[in-house]
């Protein structure tokens, strides 16, 4: 860990190591309950997340067995629950059935309380947690989504091709002026002094100013 | 389910040494990294109970290690943001800063030089610590508090940066490729790359 913060800090290196321990230390020491009393935080603002179980079906994936035998029992992610939840039960009325007889009955076991089936919610207590993934999106695909939830965030409906040429009529409509507005603020002043982009004069010759004298320069001869 | 019973049963028989309560210290970033910039590995659990259904069995491990309680710990959830918080404005208290402390105190009251830290107004430098802060509550982290998170005594060994003329080569030789020198991974059981795979999900940062 030490060695990972040293990295941080010198930039050499973007992770940090031991999530799940620095969770379990802020955890044990208090820190989540005061937050669980303040209620100023939820699950999504602290970024809550589980790891990926090990299992039977990590041994089948590294090729290390042909088939994998799963049962109802297994440890799930979805069993993980947040520390901000306080005696809520891990199980809801969208499992089989028989899944929440055998937790109901399990439960019954191991305390001597009884869960009555009012008392199941309906759904998880704010979902399963996400799952930690050591997949890194690529720059190019992160911009993608992000343009997406923006797209997302903010649905503009998609306008037609008729009013587009509308807009279009009614920007150009008023900028360029029409005949006979150009008829009528044609001035033969103002024209005629009008100088064209290659400094050329317009108009009669009378509103011509002179023309300078170019003088012509002597050749010299070059003595050698 | 399990996390959060054993959490509980932890927490009446320890209590962590997280310096909470004491006034709040606003505390600057140590470095300068972004937050958004930085990922969490996460450590993953492990079900055991499913591995030894798929013939591969290591609970003997966890006995010898005695490790099945830092296995427990790691079923429970990860506050990333909470982490992140920390990590940035974490700053490593060893002998060299505990040094630079005292220096910086002489730099500024020349006639303390020679005197003992207890003099000074600092503690005694005693143990490596690991100082930040969430949400202006100041948090310590030292050995101890890692050892009381992973269930198990603050003990242990290890052997690092093994070199070629290491008398620990021809056993560990022996014991993953059965004596074969140019042994590789394929040529490894069922259990040992287990147990590699666990080293890196569980133990070691990537």
């Amino acid at each position: 860990m030490l060695w990972a913060l040293r990295k941080s800090q010198g930039k050499e290196i973007t992770f940090i190591p031991y999530g799940r321990l620095l969770s379990e230390i802020f955890h044990e020491g208090g820190m989540l309950r005061a937050l669980k009393l303040s209620k100023a935080v939820n699950d999504d603002q602290l970024g809550t997340m589980v790891g990926k179980y090990i299992n039977g079906t990590t041994l089948y994936n590294m090729y290390l067995i042909k088939e994998v035998d799963k049962k109802n029992t297994d440890l799930e992610e979805s069993s993980i629950l947040s520390n901000l939840i306080d005696d809520f039960p891990p199980i809801c009325k969208q499992d089989p059935p028989h899944v929440q007889e055998n937790y109901v009955f399990e439960h019954w076991q191991r305390t001597r309380e009884t869960i009555k089936f009012d008392d199941i919610p309906e759904t998880m207590y704010g979902g399963s947690l996400p799952v930690a993934s050591k997949k890194r999106k690529s720059k190019k695909k992160a911009t993608l989504e992000a343009a997406d939830d923006e797209e997302a965030s903010e649905p503009q409906p998609k306008k037609a091709k008729k009013d587009k040429a509308a807009i279009q009529l009614n920007v150009v409509g008023p900028a360029l002026p029409t005949i006979q507005e150009e008829v009528e603020d044609l001035e033969p002043v103002k024209v005629l002094n009008q100088i064209t982009r290659g400094k050329k004069y317009v108009g009669s010759s009378g509103s011509i100013p002179a023309q300078p004298k170019i003088t012509k320069k002597k050749r010299i001869p070059v003595k050698n | 389910m399990a996390s959060s019973s054993s959490s509980n049963q932890v927490n009446k028989e320890v209590s962590m040494q997280i310096d909470y309560g004491e006034s709040l210290q606003i505390k600057g970033r140590t470095m300068k990294l972004e937050e958004w910039k930085l990922t969490v590995q996460v450590e993953n659990p492990v079900d055991f109970v499913s591995l030894t259904r798929n013939k591969c069995d290591l609970t003997s491990f966890l006995r010898y290690q005695d490790l099945s309680g830092y296995f427990t710990m790691l079923d429970g959830p990860t506050y990333e943001n909470m982490v992140k918080h920390f990590w940035v404005r974490a700053e490593i208290y060893d002998k060299y800063a505990a040094k630079a402390e005292k220096d910086h105190l002489v730099l500024l009251d020349p006639s303390l030089e020679g005197k003992p830290r207890a003099e000074m107004g600092i503690k005694e430098f005693t143990r490596t610590e690991i100082h930040s802060s969430i949400m202006e509550i100041p948090v310590t982290i030292t050995e101890e508090v890692i050892g009381r998170a992973c269930r198990r005594n603050v003990e242990g060994a290890f052997q690092w940066d093994l070199k070629q003329t290491s008398s620990w080569k021809p056993i560990v030789i022996q014991t993953l490729f059965k004596g074969n020198a140019k042994g590789k991974y394929a040529d490894m059981e069922k259990e040992h790359k287990m147990f590699q795979k666990l080293m890196q999900e569980c133990f070691i940062p990537k």
